[in-house]
Order: C-alpha cells, then sequence, then structure tokens
C-alpha cells in the first residue's frame, strides 16, 4: 500500500425519500419546499406518511385532520387516516 | 384752591396757561412752572360755569403746538446737520409733550370720554368743535402734530433733507468711513414713537418713512459692490466678503433699525450678495470639494443656506462629485477588484469615511448632505460597469471570515447601500456553504455576528437560510457522535466523519456533480453510515456529493512520510496507483468514472506538485502517461492539495448569476400574483408600480423583466386582460 487513508470527511445531503416532482396533495408545493406555514424546508417542516402510502407535508395534514369535514380520513382516497411512521425524530 | 366750577375768562386765563406752556417745551424757565397751579388752570376751564371750555383749550393747545412746532422745523432746518438738531429738539418735545399731557390730565380724561361714549361725530376723524384734530390725548396730538409739522413738511416741502441725511450717514458708515452716530438711532426712533400714539398701524410711518427708502438704498449699495468684489476677487475672498457684510448688516440693524425689519433688511443683503451671485459660488463649489478647501466649502453651504433652494444645487454638486471619484476609483483598480476584493471594498470604505467627516466638519451635519452622500455611494456601488460589488463583497467577507485572514471585522456599511441585495445573498450563501463544508471559516463567532448583521440589514428572511445551513453543521456533529458510537460495535476501517445537510437550504448546485466510482476503501463506511442513518430517519434518501468531501493520506512510498490533504476525487486517483505505478489518461478516468473536465482539474494541482509525472506537460490527453514520481520531495510534510480546488470556478459564478436571474423571475411571478390577488383588477403601471415596491428591498427588477413575467402569467391563465381596457389586468381565481 503506497497510499494509506487516514481519515475522510464525506459530505451528503437528504432528501425527502419521495419520487421527484411529486408535490403535496393539499398545498401543491414540492416536498422538496415546505408548507404555506413554514419558511424553510426540511426538519422545520417534515413530511407524514399514510397507511394508505400517501404522503403530505405534516403540518398540512394535521391542519386538515382538524377541519369537521375531514372526518379523519385521508384526503387522496377517503380511507381512515393512519400513520404509517412518523418521518422525523429529535 | 377749590374744586367748585368759577366762572372763567378763558382769554384771559389761557394765556397764563399758555405762558407755562412755553417755558415747558423751551426748556426755559423751568423754575418758575408750577405743575401744581398749570393743572388747575386746566381744571377750571374744563370746568367753568356756565359753560365749560374744554373744547376751546383743547383747540387752544393745538394751535400752539402748531405754532410752536413750525418754529422748531424752521430752526432744525437752519442746522447743516439736520439730524443732530432733530434729536436733540424730538428729545425736548418728547419729554415736554409727556409732562404737559400729564399736566392736562383732566381735560384728557374729558376728551377721551366723550370719545368713548362713540357718540356720532366724537371719534378721532371729526375734529373737535371748531377745531382741526379729532379727540385725543394731549400726548397723541402733540406726537400728531409733530408728525405734520416736521416730519411731513421736510419731507414734502424741503426735498427731505432729513432723511437724506440719515442715509448719507448710514453710507459712511457702510463704506467704512465713519461709523453712525447715536443720532441716527435716536431720530429712526422716534420715528417709531410717532406712532404708538397716533394711529392704529403701528410702525406704519416708520415703513413709510424709514424701512422702504432704506431697503431701496440697501439693495442700490450692495447690488452695485457685490458686483464689483465678484469681478474683481476670486470666489472665496467674495465669500468672505459676503459673510463680513452679513454680519456688519447684522449689527447695524441691532444698532439703529426696529426689530420688525431686521429679517426683511437681512433678506436684502443674502439677496444681493448670494442670491444674485449664487451661480458663481455654484459653478466653483466643485473646485472647493475636490481641493479640499473646507473653509470655503463652510462659507458657500452657509452663505447659500440663507436664501431658498440655494443649497440643493451644491448637494448635486457634492453627489455628483463624490459619484465621479468613487467610480474613478474602481475604474483605476479595474481587473484587480476581481482578485482582490479587499482593495476595493477598503478604498470605499475610506472614502465613506472621508466625505462622512466632511459632512460633519464642514456641512455641520446636515442631514441633507448626509444622505447625498449615501446616494452617491449608492450610485457608486451599484455602477456594474466594472464591478460586480453584492459579488466582490460577499467574496470580501469570505477573505474576512475564513481561517487564514485574521483580522478585526470591520464595517460593513457600504452593504447598506446595495440595491442588489440578492445577488449579495446568493453569492455570500454560497461562500459561506464553502466555508462550513471546508471547515475553514475563522470562529463561529464572527459567521455568527455577520449574520446578525444582515440580519439587522434585511430582515429575517434573508437570514433563515443562512441560519439553517448553521443548524445543519450542528445536528451533523450530533449525527458523527452517535454514529461514532455506533461503529465500535462493527469496527471500521478508516476514521470517518460526515456533513449531512439539509437539500433545500444549502446553495449547492447538482450540476457540478459528475460521476465517480467510489474506492473500494470507503464503501464499507459509507455503507455503515447509510444503514445507521436510514435507521434513525425513516422517509429521507441521502445523496452523496463527492465532490465536496476530502480526505487526509499518508504516503508510504516515499523516503519522508508527507501527508496530503486532497479531494475525494483526487484520493480516488491516488488510490489507483496502489497497485500500479503508471497510467495512462484514459485509463485513470474509466477507473475513477470522473468526466473528462472534472478529472483534469482535479489532477492539475497534483501534476503541478510533481506527484505524477507526465508524459505530456502542459495538456492531459487521453494516451498520456501518468507516473507515479517516485523522487518527490517538497519541504513541508503536510501539503494541502484539494485547496485550490476551493476556490470557485467560472462556470460556477456564472451559474450563480444565473440563478439569481432566475430567482428574481419567480420572486417577481409571485409578487404580480400576491398583488393582483388582493386587487383583483389593476392598470399596468399601477401593477408594475407596486410590483417595484415589493422587490425593492432585494433588488431594482428592470422594466422588460416584469413586462416578461407579467407575459408568462398571462400565459399560465392567473390573470388575463381586461375586456373593456387593454392595459387592465384581472386575476383569475
Amino acid at each position: 500500500m503506497k497510499v494509506k487513508i487516514k481519515c475522510w470527511n464525506g459530505v451528503a445531503v437528504w432528501r425527502w425519500d419521495v419520487p421527484n416532482e411529486e408535490v403535496c396533495g393539499i398545498c401543491r408545493v414540492h416536498f422538496d419546499g415546505c408548507c404555506p406555514t413554514c419558511k424553510t424546508p426540511g426538519d422545520d417542516c417534515p413530511l407524514i406518511w399514510g397507511e394508505c402510502t400517501h404522503v403530505f407535508h405534516m403540518h398540512c395534514l394535521l391542519r386538515w385532520l382538524q377541519t369537521e369535514g375531514s372526518r379523519g380520513q385521508c384526503p387522496m382516497d377517503r380511507r381512515t387516516w393512519g400513520n404509517f411512521e412518523i418521518g422525523f425524530f429529535f | 384752591m377749590s374744586l367748585r366750577p368759577k366762572r372763567i375768562v378763558f382769554d384771559r386765563t389761557f394765556p397764563e396757561f399758555k405762558q407755562d406752556l412755553e417755558r415747558l417745551f423751551n426748556f426755559t424757565g423751568l423754575d418758575q412752572v408750577s405743575g401744581m397751579n398749570m393743572y388747575q388752570l386746566v381744571y377750571d376751564m374744563c370746568t367753568s360755569s356756565p359753560k365749560p371750555h374744554t373744547n376751546k383749550l383743547f383747540n387752544a393747545i393745538a394751535e400752539f403746538l402748531t405754532q410752536y412746532t413750525i418754529k422748531i422745523r424752521r430752526s432744525i432746518l437752519d442746522h447743516d446737520d439736520v439730524v443732530s438738531a432733530y434729536a436733540r429738539e424730538w428729545e425736548h418735545y418728547r419729554i415736554a409733550s409727556d409732562v404737559s399731557s400729564k399736566i392736562c390730565d383732566y381735560l384728557n380724561k374729558l376728551i377721551m370720554k366723550e370719545h368713548n361714549k362713540g357718540r356720532i361725530g366724537t371719534d378721532r376723524n371729526h375734529p373737535v368743535e371748531d377745531g382741526k384734530y379729532g379727540r385725543q390725548t394731549i400726548h397723541a396730538l402733540a406726537y400728531l402734530i409733530w408728525k405734520e409739522r416736521i416730519i411731513d413738511d421736510i419731507r414734502l416741502k424741503h426735498s427731505d433733507r432729513f432723511m437724506y441725511q440719515i442715509f448719507e450717514l448710514i453710507k459712511r458708515d457702510r463704506d467704512g468711513k465713519d461709523t453712525v452716530p447715536n443720532v441716527v438711532a435716536d431720530a429712526i426712533n422716534s420715528l417709531v414713537e410717532l406712532n404708538t400714539l397716533t394711529d392704529n398701524k403701528q410702525l406704519h410711518l416708520y415703513n413709510e418713512v424709514f424701512e422702504k427708502p432704506y431697503l431701496e438704498k440697501t439693495r442700490q449699495y450692495y447690488a452695485r459692490e457685490s458686483a464689483e468684489v465678484i469681478s474683481n476677487d476670486n470666489i472665496s475672498q467674495y465669500m468672505k466678503k459676503a459673510n463680513e457684510r452679513l454680519e456688519q448688516e447684522k449689527a447695524r440693524n441691532v444698532k439703529y433699525c426696529h426689530i420688525d425689519s431686521h429679517n426683511i433688511i437681512i433678506r436684502e443683503c443674502e439677496t444681493q450678495y448670494v442670491a444674485v451671485h449664487q451661480s458663481r459660488i455654484h459653478g466653483e463649489f466643485e473646485a472647493m470639494i475636490s481641493n479640499e478647501r473646507d473653509e470655503d466649502c463652510t462659507m458657500a453651504y452657509s452663505l447659500l443656506s440663507r436664501i431658498t433652494n440655494g443649497v440643493n444645487p451644491l448637494l448635486e454638486i457634492f453627489e455628483r462629485y463624490i459619484s465621479n471619484v468613487g467610480k474613478g476609483l474602481i475604474e483605476r483598480m479595474g481587473n484587480s477588484i476581481a482578485k482582490d476584493p479587499r482593495e476595493y471594498v477598503e478604498s470605499l470604505m475610506d472614502l465613506h469615511m472621508k466625505y462622512m467627516n466632511v459632512c460633519q466638519k464642514v456641512f455641520i451635519n446636515d442631514a441633507a448632505f448626509v444622505a447625498a452622500v449615501d446616494k452617491a455611494f449608492r450610485t457608486i456601488v451599484n455602477d456594474t460597469s466594472i464591478a460586480h460589488s453584492p459579488e466582490v463583497l460577499a467574496r470580501y467577507c469570505d477573505v474576512l471570515l475564513k481561517k487564514t485572514h485574521k483580522g478585526g471585522f470591520s464595517e460593513q456599511e457600504v452593504e447598506d447601500k446595495l440595491d442588489r441585495m440578492d445577488v449579495y445573498q446568493k453569492f455570500y450563501s454560497r461562500m459561506l456553504a464553502k466555508r462550513l463544508i471546508y471547515g475553514n471559516s475563522a470562529s463561529d463567532e464572527a459567521e455568527g455576528n455577520m449574520i446578525t448583521r444582515l440580519k439587522i440589514a434585511c430582515g429575517v428572511e434573508y437570514t433563515s437560510k443562512l441560519q439553517k445551513m448553521f443548524t445543519d453543521i450542528t445536528i451533523s456533529a450530533e449525527i458523527n457522535n452517535k454514529f461514532a458510537e455506533y461503529i465500535k460495535k462493527n469496527s471500521s476501517p478508516v476514521d470517518f466523519s460526515i456533513l449531512v445537510l439539509t437539500a433545500g437550504a444549502w446553495p449547492l448546485t447538482q450540476s457540478s456533480m459528475t460521476e465517480f466510482q467510489l474506492p473500494t476503501e470507503l464503501e464499507r463506511n459509507v455503507s455503515h453510515f447509510s444503514t445507521f442513518y436510514n435507521g434513525h430517519h425513516i422517509g429521507r434518501r441521502l445523496t452523496w456529493l463527492w465532490h465536496l468531501s476530502k480526505a487526509d493520506v499518508k504516503l508510504n512510498y516515499l523516503d519522508k512520510r508527507y501527508e496530503f490533504s486532497v479531494s475525494l476525487h483526487q484520493l480516488g486517483v491516488l488510490l489507483l496507483f496502489n497497485n500500479v505505478d503508471t497510467y495512462s489518461f484514459r485509463d485513470i478516468r474509466e477507473h475513477t468514472g470522473l468526466n473528462d473536465l472534472e478529472l483534469k482539474r482535479v489532477m492539475k494541482p497534483m501534476v503541478d506538485l510533481s506527484v505524477f509525472l507526465v508524459s505530456t506537460p502542459g495538456t492531459l490527453q487521453d494516451d498520456t502517461e501518468v507516473k507515479l514520481n517516485m523522487e518527490f520531495t517538497n519541504k513541508r510534510n503536510k501539503i494541502k492539495i484539494s485547496s485550490s480546488l476551493q476556490t470557485e470556478t467560472h462556470q460556477e459564478n456564472d451559474a450563480t448569476r444565473k440563478s439569481v436571474d432566475e430567482d428574481r423571475k419567480l420572486y417577481l411571478q409571485a409578487s404580480i400574483v400576491r398583488v393582483m390577488k388582493s386587487r383583483k383588477s389593476l392598470t399596468h403601471p399601477l401593477l408594475v408600480q407596486e410590483v417595484i415596491n415589493q422587490a425593492k428591498s432585494r433588488f431594482n427588477p428592470n422594466m422588460p423583466m416584469i413586462k416578461k413575467c407579467i407575459e408568462q402569467l398571462l400565459e399560465k391563465q392567473y390573470i388575463q386582460r381586461s375586456k373593456d381596457n387593454r392595459d387592465e389586468y384581472v386575476y383569475i381565481a
């Protein structure tokens, strides 16, 4: 071995694991962006995955679920909403 | 003595009274005058029965005063020095009339009583029965008669000798030959005092007799003098003279003019001395500034600020001058600006300081002048013909904040004046990103300060992304700690740390990403980390940015132990040589997976350092042989090869500029939609106006761009043209 790696420093960016060009079904904004009430995308404005596999900005969906008309259903397919797994941790 | 009415024969009593009155007015034989006696006589005459002689007495006194003043006038005119004679006589008359009026107190009361009852025919304009003069106190009567018999008569019948002499005296004073004797002041005061009792219109006499002609004389005098001075002397002497003259006039005013006319007279002088020749001062002003004749500048400023709109041209000249100096400065620096932003920023800041000082010293911190300096610098800084100052400024900050440069953090005043804050922000955030990723910022504190400054200057929104970048760095540190614990269980071959960044917050263009074959040595790290990260964060996808990653390596094949700090791309190249000593360029490219351009870029510093020996020096071609230099030597043990890669490439700069343009378009479209949504319908000019207002804090949008944006929105059917008015837009919900 002529060259030995002492240490290295990687750089990576993360984005939400959703198909490119996909937008939030509620606010129609890119998932890479944030919901209309937030300023910065990323940790501050996470996404939420439903059991029905639909994805939304968490803020958008929670606001939707709070409205009377939602009856606790997913806005896309009207199945009762259940969180698949909340996609963030602190 | 008794208060009972007596029978009085007027023609016998009055001569007795008149004799005393004469003594009083002539100031002779005053010891024989008894005030008490006179008072009694007045009382007796006014109360005599069967018929009181009130009116008769009044008229008789008036007659006496008329005769007396005619005599006085003659004696005054007999003198050569009319003014002194007048002043002397007036002094006597003033006192005598005051005293005699007191003596005639009872008469005054009776006369004024009828007057105050307001009966028809008893006001002042209607003469007292059988007489010439209206009802008034003896004091007022005396003044009135003096005015008529002396002032008016001299003026009308004796070619105004009195006033003529006064003006002559004042002229001599102005010429500096003589000082004005006090009598002039006394004489002028008499004009004021005469009016205090006689008329409703105070100062009427003074205005008519003195002030008007005096103003005329002043105008003539100074018009002539200023014309003479300006043609004979230079501007600075002229201004000195003007200043001097104004001061003198002020003193002269206090000495003998009534307070009401001070301003009028000074204004006249200003007009003659300053306003008439202001264009000359304006003309010389630029030379004064450029030659730093501070005193002259101050003088010009203080003179011109006396007249309305006098200073405005100065402001313009001042502003134009500064912006020219600034532009000249920038032109001289020319291309070196791009290389060394420090000179540009620092010299501009010096210039700013200099003229702020000038403002303070010369223009007594006049807000208008400070604003002019600001405006001038705005023009300088936003002049794009030579330098892109937002870019340069961002670069300057970069230099300051990099580890290598430990200087005090100097004031960033200039940036407040940038119109194109968005350009600055773009460049700044790009450079901040690089500093953070390469870990070469001087101190977190300095970076934090800078952000706070920006926040104050431009608002929270402006810096929220920058702030987010900092949080990412902190979060990454936490992730590294957690990963280190995680990795303990499954031992790792290579020491490794990572930055995980939020895609949206970092200005990292994907365009500079190239294909890259990760060296096998690192694969374990990467897969470990990926598993670790996905275990903690569900629903996220990591993208590795190899071109920003870097590594430290040890070279074992040489006598000396060298340590290189290289980029990951360079590492990929270096690692290839672990097994073989010579590669062709094509082979390297295939093995690393890098594209031609990028590979050349990463190879260049290593070739330059002669880590590698190439068969075709200067260029790298497909069949160029690249050989590891086994005799490589260098003074230093640790060499940073990667650093030269960190400098911006041309394409990157262009890309940044282009992306600013893109951002502007989006911003404009968004604000058009915002405006239209709230207004529903709006005409073209109004819409443009609103949009410009909204965008102002970030940049100055140009018209073609706004028009283009409106067109795009029309196409996308966010808005449409109104059917009634082609010039009006309607929002489509």
